[in-house]
This record gives C-alpha cells, sequence and structure tokens, in this order.
C-alpha cells in the first residue's frame, strides 16, 4: 500500500508542476489571433488521436487490475466477525467468543453492523508505519443487515488481509454521529505455534 | 404584486446574497478545521458535526444557485434565452427559505448527519438530535432542490423553445450552436436529473419521518444519495464551461465555437457523468458489481473527452490573450482551469479501486473536492462575476493572489493529512490512539484553518475591490 500512496502523491504533485508549467507557459506567450488559430488546429488534431486510445489504454489496463477482488481464497483464513455499534467496535471468534488476538497470516474479517445502527467504516490502521507511509492499510464498510420487501438477508462484507505479527487498531471511516471519532479499537496479531521466528 | 427587477439588478443582488452565504460558510468551515486542531475554542464536537453537516450541504446549494445565475445571465446576454422575471424571484425566495430552515435545522436544532446524511443515520435510536428535526432538514434540503429545479426546468425550456433539441444538443448546424447553449442544455440535463434523484432520496427519508414503522434497504439508499451528490456537483462544475467559452473571447480575440468534438464530447456527458457515483461505494463490496465496473469506466471516461475539448480550447484561447488583455477574468479563469485539472487528476487516483482502498474516506477525498470545488469552481465563479461586474483591477489581483496561495496552503493540508490516512468527518483528532497521528492531523488542521481563514480574508479584500470600483 506504501507504493501505491506514494505513487497517488507523486501522480498529483507531478501533474500539478505539468499543469501549472503550462498554465503559466501559456500566460506568458502573447500571440496573434491567426497565429494562435493556426497553431492549435494541428496541436488539437494531434492531441486527440493520441491522448484519447492513451487515456483508452490506461483505462483497459486499470479495468483489468480492479475492481477489487470480489472472491476471496479464505479456506484457510483466522475468521473474526466483526460488528459495528454506535460507538465500538465488537469482535468474536467463529464460536462468537470475543477475540483480540488473531493469528498470524491470512485474516478474514466479515463485517457487518448491528441491527438497527448506522453505517460504519472498518478501518485497520498499522500505528508503527511512518506517517509518509500511510497509517491505513486496509477498511470496508460496515453495513446493518437489511431487509427487503420479500426477505431478510444477513449482510455481510468480507475483507481479507494478510496481516504480520503486531498491534493493530480499528479506526470508524464512516461518519456515525455523536462519537465518531471515538470509536476505535485494538487487535493483536500474534505469531502462530511453532512458527519459526 | 411581485417586484421585478431588470437582469442586471437582479443578478447583482443575488450574487450578493449568494456572496455573503459563501462567506458565512466559508467561516464555518475554517472554524470546523480550528476545532478539528485541537485550539481550546469552547465548541463541542457535537457543535463541529452540526457545522460540518451545514457546510456540506449549504455549499453545494449556494454554487449549484450561483452557476445558474451566472448561466441565465449569459444565456440571457450572449443569445437571448430569457427565462421570464418571476421565476428567478420566486425560484430566489424558495432557495432562501430552504436555507434558512436548514440553518435553523444545523445550528438551532443540532441536525448533525453529514451532507448525504447516510441512511439510516438520521433514524438511529442514538441521534443527538430529536425526530422533528431530521425532518427539518431533510425538508429543507428539499426546498433548496425544489427551487433548483424551478430554474433548471426554465432555462431548459426556455433554450430548446428558442433552438430545439437538434441545434441545442447541437445534432444538426454544429458550426452556429453558440457553445454555452449546448454546454448548458448537457449540464441541465445531467442537473435536472441528480435533483430527481436527490428529491427521491429526501421524500424515502420523509416518509419514514412521517411513519416510522418503514425502512429501506441502505446500499439502495446510499446508491441514490451518490448519484444525487456526485452528478450535481460534476455538472455545476461543467455548466461553468459555458460562460468560459461565451466570455474569453472577448479577451483573447480567438473565436470559440462549436465543432464536431465538442458537440461529441458534450453530447456523451450526460451518458457518462451520472455513471460515476460507483466509486463511491468501492468499499462496499456487497454493492453491485456493474455498478463498481461502471464507476472505474464512467470516472475515466468522463474526464477524456471534456478535458481534451475544453483545455485544448481554453489552451488556444490564453495563448491568443495579449499581454494588455491580462485583465482579472482571463487569470482567474487560468488559475480555475488549473485547480479543476489538479483537483479532477486527483479524483480520477482515488476513483482507481486499489487506491481508494488507502484513500477512501480519509481527507484525501476531502483535498481532492476542495481543490476543484473551492479553487476551481469557485474561481470559474468569481471570475464571471467579475465579467458582469467589474471591480478594481489592481486590488482585485492582489487579492485573488492572495487567495490563489493561501487556497493551496489550505488543500495541502488535507493531502498529506490524507496520505497518512487521516480519517475525515472527524470534529476533533485528539482520541486517535496513535500519538504521532494525531498530532500530525492536529497541526494540519491548524496550518488548514489558517489557510482557509487567509482565503477568507483574500475574499473579502475582492469584495472590497468590488465595492471601491462601484462606489463612486
Amino acid at each position: 500500500m506504501t507504493s501505491q500512496q506514494f505513487a497517488a502523491i507523486s501522480l498529483v504533485l507531478v501533474t500539478s508542476c505539468i499543469v501549472a508549467v503550462g498554465v503559466s507557459f501559456a500566460l506568458s506567450k502573447p500571440r496573434s489571433p491567426a497565429e494562435t488559430a493556426a497553431r492549435f488546429g494541428t496541436l488539437r488534431r494531434k492531441g486527440f488521436f493520441i491522448l484519447v486510445p492513451a487515456v483508452l489504454a490506461l483505462l483497459a489496463y486499470a479495468s483489468l487490475r480492479t475492481p477489487f477482488p470480489h472472491e476471496y481464497d479464505d479456506t484457510d483464513a483466522f475468521v473474526v466477525n466483526v460488528v459495528g455499534h454506535q460507538w465500538y467496535w465488537e469482535l468474536t471468534d467463529k464460536d462468537g467468543k470475543p477475540v483480540t488476538k488473531l493469528s498470524e497470516g491470512k485474516i478474514a474479517f466479515l463485517v457487518t453492523s448491528a441491527d438497527g445502527d448506522v453505517n460504519h467504516g472498518f478501518g485497520i490502521y498499522d500505528p508503527h508505519r511512518k506517517l509518509w507511509h500511510g497509517k491505513l492499510i486496509a477498511q470496508t464498510q460496515a453495513m446493518p443487515a437489511w431487509v427487503t420487501r420479500l426477505f431478510r438477508v444477513p449482510y455481510v462484507n468480507k475483507l481479507v488481509v494478510a496481516l504480520s505479527p503486531g498491534e493493530y487498531v480499528i479506526e470508524c471511516t464512516t461518519y456515525c454521529d455523536g462519537e465518531h471519532d471515538k470509536m476505535k479499537d485494538t487487535f493483536t496479531v500474534v505469531r502462530k505455534e511453532g512458527a519459526k521466528s | 404584486m411581485t417586484t421585478i427587477l431588470d437582469a442586471r439588478r437582479r443578478t447583482r443582488w443575488m450574487l450578493l446574497e449568494l456572496l455573503v452565504l459563501f462567506v458565512v460558510l466559508n467561516a464555518l468551515g475554517v472554524t470546523l478545521r480550528l476545532i478539528q486542531s485541537g485550539l481550546p475554542l469552547g465548541l463541542s464536537e457535537h457543535i463541529g458535526y452540526a457545522i460540518m453537516t451545514l457546510h456540506g450541504l449549504g455549499m453545494p446549494s449556494v454554487f449549484s444557485m450561483a452557476v445558474l445565475v451566472l448561466a441565465g445571465w449569459f444565456l440571457e446576454t450572449k443569445v437571448d434565452v430569457r427565462v421570464p422575471a418571476w421565476v428567478w424571484t420566486w425560484s430566489f425566495r424558495i432557495f432562501r427559505i430552504g436555507v434558512a430552515l436548514l440553518i435553523v435545522a444545523t445550528l438551532v436544532g443540532g441536525f448533525a448527519a453529514g451532507w448525504y446524511a447516510l441512511y439510516p443515520i438520521p433514524f438511529s435510536e442514538m441521534t443527538t438530535w430529536s425526530r422533528p428535526v431530521t425532518g427539518l432538514g431533510v425538508f429543507s434540503v428539499l426546498v433548496v432542490g425544489v427551487a433548483l429545479l424551478v430554474l433548471i426546468v426554465a432555462l431548459l425550456t426556455a433554450m430548446l423553445r428558442k433552438f430545439g433539441w437538434l441545434d441545442a444538443m447541437a445534432w444538426r448546424n454544429i458550426g452556429s450552436v453558440p457553445p454555452i447553449v449546448l454546454i448548458s442544455m448537457a449540464s441541465l440535463i445531467n442537473m435536472s436529473f441528480s435533483i430527481v434523484d436527490g428529491a427521491w432520496f429526501l421524500t424515502l427519508n420523509l416518509w419514514q419521518v412521517v411513519d416510522p414503522s418503514v425502512s429501506f434497504d441502505p446500499m439502495m439508499m446510499k446508491n441514490i444519495v451518490f448519484i444525487f451528490g456526485h452528478t450535481l456537483v460534476n455538472a455545476d462544475m461543467y455548466m461553468m464551461a459555458g460562460p468560459l467559452y461565451a466570455v474569453m473571447p472577448k479577451y483573447s480575440g480567438v473565436p470559440w465555437k462549436t465543432d464536431i468534438w465538442t458537440a461529441i464530447a458534450w453530447n456523451m456527458s450526460p451518458l457518462i457523468v451520472p455513471g460515476a457515483f460507483g466509486h463511491h461505494t468501492y468499499m462496499d463490496f456487497v454493492n453491485s458489481h456493474v455498478i463498481h465496473y461502471l464507476g472505474q469506466a464512467a470516472s475515466f471516461l468522463s474526464v477524456v473527452p471534456l478535458l481534451l475539448v475544453t483545455f485544448y480550447g481554453a489552451g488556444k484561447q490564453f495563448w491568443g490573450v495579449h499581454y494588455g488583455n491580462w485583465h482579472f477574468v482571463p487569470i482567474a479563469y487560468g488559475m480555475a482551469i488549473m485547480w479543476w485539472v489538479i483537483g479532477g487528476f486527483a479524483a480520477v487516483i482515488d476513483a482507481m479501486i486499489s487506491m481508494n482502498f488507502v484513500f477512501h474516506n480519509t481527507l484525501y477525498v476531502v483535498a481532492h473536492f476542495h481543490t476543484y470545488g473551492l479553487m476551481g469552481l469557485g474561481f470559474f465563479l468569481i471570475g464571471s462575476a467579475w465579467d458582469i461586474f467589474p471591480g478594481n483591477e489592481k486590488w482585485g489581483k492582489r487579492a485573488f493572489l492572495v487567495m490563489n496561495m493561501s487556497g493551496f496552503m489550505f488543500v495541502l493540508a488535507f493531502y498529506l493529512a490524507g496520505l497518512a490516512g487521516v480519517p475525515r468527518q472527524y470534529a476533533g483528532y485528539a482520541d486517535i490512539p496513535m500519538l504521532d497521528l494525531a498530532q500530525y492531523a492536529q497541526m494540519l488542521a491548524l496550518i488548514g484553518g489558517i489557510g482557509g481563514a487567509v482565503f477568507l480574508a483574500g475574499l473579502l479584500a475582492l469584495l472590497g475591490a468590488f465595492v471601491h470600483a462601484h462606489k463612486r
């Protein structure tokens, strides 16, 4: 995720610089109307035929890599049920017991909100990462169970992440009124028994 | 009997009133940033959330109305498309009522559901405000929507009456269609679609206020509200290209006419823009996959044609502007385009799912929409208003320079906080259990707050430059 955030911020900065240079260049070159029209006539035609395919190629590439993988292989994952309440998190294991220590490796979070509750955002933060690397490492939305006109469906978001041993912080990332900014929790990922250190 | 003011007086009055609202909402935004910084202002976090709600709902309302007022002026003066004066008067009166009710609901009643009132937040038993206040808050937004819709329909019918569908959408006689007509048509179609969709959302909410036994699917409601919000602010932004096309040739001496590419690009806009909302729901893995794919594709595609056509066209205009013609207006438009591109590019980055995974609901999101909202759309509005009612050039330019620099400081603080992963919509960061992140977020909130305050001072100076030129 670090590389993504760096890529994003450097893309923003580089584009901003290019745009700023472009704007100042445009501002500094007075031209006659006729000259301008001639110059831009060709530039625009060229621009259209180069830029359109380029952006379409980018789009195709981005779409191949996305959207977010909807099917997960969580057969050997440590399963944690997460329920968001106003304004606390409830983490239980598959037997329904409260859990704060998770086993290292692939972890499947099954995230939802309590009945009659509101939306929450389940954001996992790694407190040991540097600010510049971004501390938010994964997230999904927690939405309350819902009722359709015909039947009731348990509504669950599933997030599968591989976490290394250490402490993690959960913050609510979707506005949920009142104590939203205080809605937090922590959990620890511990080494699997018998694993080499 | 309605007092009918002539177009110029009416436009000036409405713009001044909207500017006052803008200044107030701006000041509230700065206050929120200062509350976030942890300064002992004596304001509770709940007040912070009420302010956030008013700021988030008020700003798009003011921007949308200002866009319609300015587009209406240029349509009337450039292509003689007239909306009856009583429509302006009455829609603006309705708008005033809506905004007044919104202020009462948030600042007096404590309505703090956030701009998108993410269902079912207004109906939680834990809400910090009462159920009637929810009704008032929802109703106030509906009233604002009605005011906007009246004007949108009036502008659309006026254009269709004069040009007809085929000419207005440039399906024939491409070269003779004024660009402002084509652009306004495309954007108003988007706007009307978005407002009808928003009215649907608000009506469902009102229904539940009246009859608490009903409830709706939260995912459906989330999709509906983002179709509304995303499409509306996008359409506002695109609509301001109309005055840009209409005004720039005056300063550049280069004609700016509709050509085949312009026609294609703007005709694509109502087809693509509403689909882009899907990128707001990437993190709802259970949402329809079609919406996710559509969101990704539309987010990219909506940028391509309009960006190429408008920015190349604008480049040609700016190159045509001679030294002597570097008035306030082309400078404001130039900077508006720059911030629009920067904010728009940041938005496209966030519209990629892999990026969204770490940027969704962080201050990065807030950063990008302040970049193209406050400084993109805001500067377009200022430039267009200045063209109609020019102020003192020298002082106007100085104030505008201050606004650009402080605005950059303001949005940069958001970008940096977003990069670190600071969540959005927090009234305070003191409770984040990561000390470095909490302190960093508070420091950036203070820097952003100072930037915002200086921006506000620049805006007031700009108003002073206008008053200075008109007092004689």
